[in-house]
């Protein structure tokens, strides 16, 4: 078996996969598909032509996969950190700003701030279950990946879920923030 | 103040965007089915980066079960794959060892018969066409005897090569 099969072989099947390819709630920039193909077949050919004895293969292959998919990811993110944003840039660069610019102004960064600290005390003080509930629906979990991330039962993550903000929606009413829920 | 939940996501993820993690999401995913760590869940969610790829990550399960069956399957040897078929089938029904005996039985028949029939017709035609076995053994030797009419006995001058000389 050679790279360009294996690759034929994880097409063949990307048909389980396209609702997170596609998802708009999960949010990995520059993290492509073919990117994790192509460094998944890589690390799986080098085991294949070991021929060392795998006990389970699938789990093997998810384990990289997930190895994979962290370093691209967290590389990306380094990347987009050590890259200079507009703001960075020295006197001499001929860059001006636009006058009616979107970036955030002083006090609109200091408010979100302020919110920011608000809302995770609202969250921090939520029971267990309930908190980390909450922070998985602020980060955009469905419920199946509720279920992936944390073994809970179907009907627990989606209880869960609801209530969890209902909870974070009075903590921060307490706290002199009104939230909409959906 | 009124936040809508679009808002109030932003707002977390981009408080979780600079933390890091050191949690083996691959290995706590494989594992979290039979019971997870909420510790190490919640260290997940606390890190955008490692919260979007494991949501990304959970996934994937379905699509390594089914990539690790076929390149299972393409690197077994065809014999191999006959004798798994075969060892499969035995404990499913107790039925089948039966049925495949006489399967094997009566293809073992067929086989057999098959071969008899094609020898006896065999013997036949090399018999029909024996000239030498065609011919009688009684009668009159003018008519019959096309051996003798076949041209071995020729007269001496028509035969070329008796006639000729070497001077």
């Amino acid at each position: 078996m050679n790279k360009q099969q294996l690759t034929i072989l994880f097409q063949q099947h990307q048909h389980l996969i396209d609702k997170a390819v596609f998802s708009q709630q999960i949010n990995i920039t520059g993290v492509t598909i073919d990117d994790v193909y192509q460094e998944v077949s890589i690390r799986v050919l080098k085991i294949l032509n070991n021929d060392r004895e795998i006990e389970n293969l699938a789990s093997y292959i998810y384990r990289i996969t997930a190895n994979v998919i962290v370093d691209l990811a967290r590389a990306n993110s380094r990347h987009n950190q050590e890259t200079p944003l507009p703001d960075h840039r020295d006197e001499t660069d001929s860059y001006q700003p636009e006058l009616n610019s979107e970036a955030p102004q002083p006090d609109s960064r200091l408010l979100n701030k302020e919110l920011q600290q608000t809302l995770l005390a609202a969250i921090e003080a939520l029971p267990n279950d309930r908190r980390i509930a909450a922070k998985m629906r602020l980060q955009g979990y469905s419920v199946k990946e509720m279920m992936a991330l944390t073994g809970w039962p179907y009907y627990k993550a989606e209880n869960l879920s609801k209530r969890s903000m209902i909870a974070l929606k009075e903590q921060l009413e307490i706290m002199g923030i009104d939230y909409e829920a959906n | 103040m009124k936040l809508t939940e679009k808002q109030l996501s932003q707002l977390f993820q981009n408080s979780t965007q600079d933390n890091v993690c050191d949690v083996a999401i691959g290995d706590y995913l494989s594992k979290s089915e039979h019971g997870a760590c909420l510790e190490q869940a919640e260290a997940i969610l606390n890190d955008r980066t490692a919260a979007q790829s494991a949501a990304l990550i959970s996934h994937f399960k379905n699509w390594s079960e089914h990539v690790a069956n076929n390149i299972q399957t393409q690197h077994i040897p065809l014999t191999a794959r006959v004798i798994a078929f075969c060892q499969n089938l035995v404990p499913r029904s107790g039925m089948v060892m039966p049925a495949m005996a006489a399967v094997f039985a009566l293809t073992a028949v067929v086989f057999l018969a098959a071969q008899k029939f094609t020898s006896v017709d065999q013997v036949n035609g090399m018999a029909n066409n024996d000239v030498i076995k065609s011919l009688p053994f009684e009668g009159h030797q003018d008519q019959n005897d096309r051996l003798s009419r076949g041209g071995f006995d020729s007269p001496p001058e028509t035969d070329q090569l008796f006639n000729s000389n070497f001077s």
